[in-house]
C-alpha cells in the first residue's frame, strides 16, 4: 500500500472519531448547558442577597 | 466571478440573531453584582456551560479563518494540529497536569499566581508580557471575521480592500460595546448559545462539503484533487515539502503550554466551580479542540477541490499570489454551496463566534491589565469592585482602539497561523516555563522566572524571520529556510528560557529558600 494511501485511511479514521465524538459532546452538552445557566443565575443572585444580609 | 447565495433574507437573519444576541447578554447583566461576577463569572459555571464556553471561546470565527487557509494550502496535512490539540486536552483533562493546581490557588487571572509562587514583580512582568503577547496575537482577528462576511456575502472582489476595513471598524465597534456592558457573565451565556447555533453551522457546513458532488466536492473529490496537484505532501505532515518534523514538535509545545497558560482559555479553569470540573471541561472539550480546527481545515480543503474544478477562478486562486488570496477562498465557497436562507442562519453563527472570541479574549487581556499591572502599580492588594470594572473597561476599549488601528494597516501574513503561534510564544515560552516550574521544581526563583520571562520576550524576533530569509536569499544567494524558520527560531528560545529559568534559579536562590538550606545545614 502506498504511503499516501495509509495517509489518507489514517485521516478518515481521525475525522470519523473526531467528528462522532464532538456530535456525541454537542448532544450532551445543549441540555446540561441550558441547567448550568439557569443555575449561575441562581447562585449569582443568592450570592448577592447574602453580601446584602451580611452588611445588615 | 464573486457572486454568493447570500441575499436580504438571509441579511435579515444575521441582525435579528446579532441584535436578539446583543440585548440577551446586556439582560443577564443584571446577575452581575461585583467583580468577580464580572472577570470569573462568580466561578459559578457548572460542567456543561465550562465546556460550551471554553469551546465557544476557542472556535472564534478567526479560527475558522486560519484553519481553512492552511488547509487551502497544505491539504489535509493541516489536521495534525487539530489532532494534536485533541491529544494534548485529553491528557490535560485526564492527569489535571498544571490546571488543577491553579483552580486550587482561587486565582482571578493566571499572572496571580506569579504573586503567589514567586514576587509581585514576577506578577507584574507577566501581566504586561501576556497582554504584549495576547493583544498582538488578537491584532488580525477583526481582519479575518471581517474578510470573511465580505466575501461570504458576496461584497468581494479584486478589489474589496475598503469594505474589509469597513466591516472590520463595524464589527470593533460592536464587540466592544457587547464585552464593556456584560463582562463574563454575559460571555459564557452568549458562548452558550453560540456553542449551540456554531455546532448547527459546523455540520452544516460539513455537510454541504461532503455532499455536494454538483460542485465536484465530496470526500472522493476532494482527496483525489490534492492527490493530483500535491501528491503524498498533502496528506504526510511531515514530508519535506509539507510542514516537517520541526513544525509538529513546535505545535506539540506550543498547544500544550497554550493549554495550560494561555490566558482566553486558560481562564475556563479559574471559572468552574471546582478543580474537578476543571479537570472534566478539559477533557470533554478535547473534542471541540478537535473540530474548532479540523471542521474549517476541511473546508479549505474543499475551497481548493473547488477551485480546482472551476478554470474561471484558477488565475484568481491558483496563480501568483495563491497565499495571499487564501483567506477568501472559504467564505466564497461556503456562500456559493450553502443554499439561502441557512447560508443567512451559518453567517449569523460565525458572526457570533466572532463576537464570542473577541469579548473572551479582551476581557482575559483587559482584567490582567487592572489585576495583575494596575493594582499592583498602586500598590494595593486589590482594586474595589468599582475601580476593577472600571480600569477593566477602559482597558478593553483601549485595545479595541489599537486592534482597530493594526487590523486596517497591517497586511495579512502568508500562514496567520504561524504568525499567531509566533506571537503566542512570546509570553508562553517564559511563562509556561515559570509557571510549570514554580508547580513542580521547589529551587524554583524569583529571579530564574524573571529570566525566563524576558528570555520569551525574543519570539518576538520571529515576526521578521520572512523579510531576513527574503534579505539572505537576494544577498547570498542561497535559501536559509530550512533551517531557520518561524518554528525553529521559537523552539530555540523556548530552551533558551528553560536554561534562563535553570540558571536563575540555581544562581539567585529566593531568601527563604537560603534560611531553609542554612537550618538545615
Amino acid at each position: 500500500m502506498a504511503l499516501a494511501t495509509v495517509w489518507i485511511k489514517f485521516w478518515e479514521a481521525v475525522l470519523t472519531i473526531g467528528f462522532g465524538s464532538f456530535a456525541i459532546l454537542v448532544l450532551i452538552v445543549i441540555p446540561l448547558g441550558a441547567r448550568d445557566v439557569f443555575r449561575l443565575f441562581k447562585k449569582l443572585d443568592a450570592g448577592s442577597s447574602q453580601n446584602e444580609d451580611s452588611r445588615d | 466571478m464573486f457572486e454568493t447565495q447570500f441575499t436580504n433574507l438571509d441579511w435579515g437573519i444575521v441582525v435579528v440573531y446579532l441584535v436578539g444576541t446583543g440585548v440577551f447578554g446586556m439582560y443577564v447583566n443584571k446577575h452581575v453584582h461585583n467583580a468577580s461576577d464580572y472577570l470569573v463569572g462568580g466561578r459559578g459555571a457548572g460542567t456543561a456551560l465550562s465546556i460550551a464556553s471554553f469551546i465557544g471561546t476557542g472556535l472564534g470565527l478567526v479560527t475558522l479563518m486560519y484553519a481553512s487557509m492552511d488547509g487551502f494550502t497544505k491539504g489535509f496535512s493541516y489536521l495534525v494540529v487539530p489532532l494534536i490539540a485533541f491529544a494534548v486536552y485529553l491528557f490535560l483533562g485526564t492527569s489535571g497536569f498544571a490546571i488543577k493546581r491553579l483552580r486550587e490557588m482561587k486565582l482571578t487571572t493566571l499572572p496571580e499566581y506569579f504573586e503567589k509562587r514567586f514576587s509581585r514583580r514576577a506578577r507584574i512582568t507577566s501581566g504586561l508580557i501576556a497582554v504584549l503577547a495576547g493583544v498582538l496575537n488578537m491584532g488580525l482577528f477583526p481582519k479575518m471575521g471581517a474578510t470573511f462576511i465580505t466575501y461570504a456575502t458576496g461584497l468581494g472582489g479584486e478589489n474589496a480592500e475598503l469594505t474589509v476595513n469597513l466591516i472590520t471598524t463595524l464589527l470593533i465597534v460592536m464587540v466592544l460595546v457587547y464585552t464593556v456592558m456584560g463582562g463574563m457573565v454575559a460571555v459564557l451565556v452568549t458562548d452558550y448559545i453560540q456553542f449551540l447555533v456554531l455546532s448547527l453551522g459546523l455540520g452544516l457546513g460539513l455537510w454541504f462539503c461532503f455532499t455536494d458532488l454538483d460542485s465536484h466536492l465530496g470526500w472522493a473529490n476532494m482527496v483525489s484533487t490534492w492527490q493530483e496537484t500535491k501528491g503524498e505532501a498533502a496528506f504526510n505532515p511531515v514530508h519535506a515539502e509539507s510542514y516537517g518534523w520541526t513544525y509538529f514538535f513546535w505545535q506539540i509545545v506550543l498547544v500544550f503550554t497554550a493549554g495550560i497558560c494561555w490566558a482566553p482559555e486558560a481562564t475556563r479553569a479559574l471559572t468552574t466551580q471546582d478543580s474537578a470540573t476543571t479537570k472534566r471541561t478539559f477533557l470533554f472539550g478535547a473534542p471541540g479542540f478537535f473540530v474548532r480546527m479540523a471542521i474549517p481545515a476541511v473546508w479549505g480543503i474543499a475551497a481548493y477541490t473547488y477551485v480546482f474544478h472551476h478554470p474561471e477562478l484558477h488565475e484568481y486562486f491558483l496563480g501568483e499570489n495563491t497565499a495571499g488570496h487564501a483567506s477568501q477562498a472559504m467564505p466564497l465557497l461556503l456562500g456559493k454551496i450553502i443554499p439561502t436562507g441557512l447560508l443567512g442562519l451559518l453567517v449569523a453563527g460565525l458572526l457570533a463566534a466572532f463576537m464570542s472570541t473577541h469579548d473572551s479574549y479582551l476581557l482575559s487581556w483587559a482584567s490582567i491589565i487592572s489585576q495583575d499591572i494596575i493594582a499592583p502599580l498602586k500598590g494595593v492588594k486589590e482594586l474595589s469592585d468599582q475601580q476593577s470594572i472600571f480600569y477593566t473597561r477602559v482597558s478593553v476599549v483601549l485595545i479595541g482602539i489599537f486592534l482597530l488601528i493594526w487590523g486596517i494597516w497591517y497586511e495579512l501574513p502568508e500562514s496567520v497561523w504561524t504568525y499567531m503561534s509566533i506571537t503566542g510564544m512570546v509570553y508562553l515560552s517564559g511563562s509556561a516555563t515559570a509557571l510549570i516550574g514554580g508547580m513542580y521544581w521547589k529551587r524554583a526563583s524569583t529571579t530564574g522566572a524573571l529570566w525566563a520571562m524576558y528570555g520569551g520576550l525574543l519570539a518576538i524576533s520571529g515576526l521578521f524571520v520572512e523579510p531576513i530569509q527574503d534579505w539572505y536569499e537576494a544577498e547570498y544567494g542561497a535559501s536559509i529556510t530550512y533551517w531557520f524558520n518561524g518554528p525553529s527560531l521559537t523552539l530555540a528560545i523556548f530552551g533558551i528560557c528553560i536554561l534562563l529559568f535553570v540558571a536563575g534559579s540555581l544562581l539567585f536562590p529566593n531568601r527563604e529558600q537560603l534560611l531553609t538550606a542554612q537550618e538545615n545545614e
